[in-house]
This record gives structure tokens, sequence and C-alpha cells, in this order.
């Protein structure tokens, strides 16, 4: 069995990548709060700055570019369970539909398993917080499975595998198998060495 | 490594990830700013709104999943929820920033910076009005049921934490909570 690890770190993981030099003339204030920050965790101003603009880039830019909505979990886990389950899975179900082909022809690529599993469960879904991470491996029989974990209830899990199982198998032509779990849920690709 | 410029600014020296740089520079240009000013923006937009939210342990959804919530949620149990929200968010982020509770304070950090920061709220403001009442104006996009609840409990949150009376006035995409300035006895 293969494993490959994703999840939201990788969004922020560190590759090794060539660095431009630039003087910047920055608000004190809130140098000082970053630096403080950088005290704090034990790294360097730098590194600090590097990853909060890595971090924007990534995930706030398109949060503000798409005009995303930033509230507590408490409040989704909250709305879990005062929706009824089945209003929940068609109207994920009408939006998922086209905001996977979306968000990948936004990142300008192709509609393959590989950029579902990269570009929209690790990038945008972890980032969202729809999930906390997505982990990949391939079955004993062949079977790409995604494992995606999360920290809401079982109906969350169950809402996951209706719709996501769905459009995956809808937009890669195939067939899925999911399994739902309290915290997490195993979606099965049944075709072999599906793209 | 810095040095201190005027007052305000501080020269810093940094070697930033070349694709970063690229994606900033591309963002300055289709905005006409500086890369220095928009480095300058994200970094405050951090130190005011996102690394506060990354430790509330949020997640993020598009207007269209929020309105259906709206819509499909009980009002009373929604405004509660809101409450709650905003009395459990409002004195942590005053109390890590080390910001005393008052209504000025309310009115700079969580409904300036964190109500239309988190996007909930697209525009606010406020005025004064002629009886020397504060009126606080909440622009929005999700009807008046949102603007039923979010008035209500906007009211409750300023009796609870200030202890100050407030009724409010609910439109279709906006609401506006009159504050009285004088303390309940």
């Amino acid at each position: 069995m293969t494993n490959e690890y994703i999840d939201k770190n990788s969004v922020t993981k560190e590759t090794k990548t060539s660095k431009t030099n630039v003087n910047l003339s920055l608000d004190s204030q809130v140098i000082e709060a970053i630096r403080e920050e950088a005290d704090e965790s034990g790294t360097s101003l730098n590194y600090r700055i590097n990853t909060i603009l890595k971090k924007y880039i990534q995930l706030y830019k398109k949060s503000e570019e798409y005009e995303t909505l930033i509230l507590p979990k408490e409040f989704f886990q909250f709305a879990l369970d005062n929706i009824e389950e089945n209003k929940m899975i068609e109207f994920f179900n009408n939006i998922l539909s086209g905001m996977i082909p979306t968000i990948l022809h936004h990142f300008g690529v192709p509609i393959t398993l590989e950029n579902i599993i990269k570009y929209f469960l690790s990038n945008v879904g972890s980032g969202a917080g729809a999930h906390s991470g997505a982990t990949q491996y391939t079955d004993e029989e062949g079977h790409k499975c995604i494992v995606l974990r999360h920290v809401y209830t079982l109906k969350w899990s169950k809402i996951i595998c209706s719709t996501l199982s769905k459009q995956i198998a809808d937009l890669l032509h195939c067939h899925c198998e999911c399994e739902t779990l309290p915290k997490s849920v195993i979606i099965k690709i049944l075709e072999k060495n599906i793209q | 490594m810095t040095k201190q410029a005027k007052s305000s600014k501080t020269n810093v020296n940094l070697a930033i990830d070349s694709d970063i740089v690229g994606e900033l520079k591309q963002d300055a240009k289709n905005k006409s700013m500086s890369l220095n000013a928009i480095i300058n923006t994200v970094l405050r937009k951090y130190t005011e709104f996102y690394k506060y939210s990354d430790e509330l342990n949020v997640c993020m959804m598009p207007k269209s999943h929020y309105r259906f919530i709206v819509e499909n949620i009980n009002e009373k149990k929604h405004t509660y929820s809101i409450a709650q929200d905003l009395l459990q968010w409002i004195p942590l982020y005053m109390n890590q920033r080390n910001i005393p509770l008052s209504l000025d304070n309310i009115i700079k950090y969580s409904f300036e910076i964190f109500a239309v920061g988190g996007r909930v709220i697209d525009s606010f403001s406020h005025y004064t009005d002629t009886n020397g009442n504060k009126n606080l104006v909440f622009k929005h996009d999700f009807g008046m049921k949102f603007s039923r609840m979010a008035g209500a409990a906007t009211c409750q949150v300023l009796k609870e934490l200030l202890n100050l009376h407030a009724t409010f006035k609910p439109f279709h995409n906006n609401f506006v909570v009159r504050v009285s300035e004088r303390e309940l006895l």
C-alpha cells in the first residue's frame, strides 16, 4: 500500500525555492507585532513574513476574491445540527457541481483526480476548514482511496459521502464507494488507473 | 536587518520566496499599487484580523452557503447562536490585544475590523444623533431575517458586555442599532 500524505500543512510546506531580496518601508506597529510573534515562536522576522505572505497568496487572497465569509467552526457545527441532512445534501450537490471545475479552472489545471485532491481538497477544502486533512493511498487491490478527516459530527461525514463522491464520479466518469466514519470518510475509486 | 525610518515606518530588507514576490507584483499591478503598499496592506490585515481569526479556529464559506443557512435555521435559535459567538469572540479578541471593553473599542475592533473583515457585514458606519444616541449602521447581503437576528444579537451583546441600552431597526439589507450611552440600572 502506498501512502501519500497531504494536508493543509502542505499548503505552507517549505520547498527549495529561490528568494528575491526586497527593501520595504513598512508600518512600524505592524512590524513590531510580527517581530514579537516571531520571537515567541523562535523564528526570524524574515521567516514569519514569508509564511504570512505565502498563506495570504494561497488562502486569504482567494477567500477575498470569492468573498467567502469567515466564521467560527462552532457556527458551522450549529448549522449542521439545525438543518435537515437531505436539504444540506441537495444544497452542497448544487454548489459543488460548479465549484470544483471553477476552482481547477482558476488554478489553470485540468480536471483529474490528482488535481481535485491537490487543489480542491487539500488547498481549498482544508484551508476553508471543511475538513482538516486529506490522505491518499492505493489499496491492495489497486483502487485509489481518499481519506478526509474533519472535526464535525457524523452528519458531516454522511453529507461529504453523499456529495463529494457523487461529484468526483460525475467529473471523472467513474464510480465511487464511500465509507462513513464519525470524524472521517474514505472515498474509494472503483475504476483502477483513473486519471 | 531593520532600521527605523520615520516614527511610523520601519525599513526592512527581506528575502522573500520569488514565486510569492511574483504573485504580489502581479497583484500590485492589477490594483495600481506599489509592491511595498501591497505587502504593507497584507501584513496589516494579518496583524489586525487573520492572525486572530486563525486562533479562533474558523472556517470559510461562500455567501451562498451562509444565505442557505440563514434561510433554513430557526430565527430564535440562530439569533441566540450569533449572540453567543459575539459574546465569546469580542472579550477574547479584546483581552488578547489588551484593549479595554468600551463601546468605542467594540465599534472599532469588533464591527469595523472583525465583522467587516469576516465579510458577514459588507460595510459599517456610525454617527451620533441629535439626542446624543450612537447609531450603528450595518449593511449586508442576507435579507430581512438576518437583519432581525443580527440586530437583536448586537443589542443583547451590548447589554451583556457594557450594560448599555440598545434598540434596533431592521431593513432588507441593513439594520441600525441605536445605543443610548446611559447605562442600564
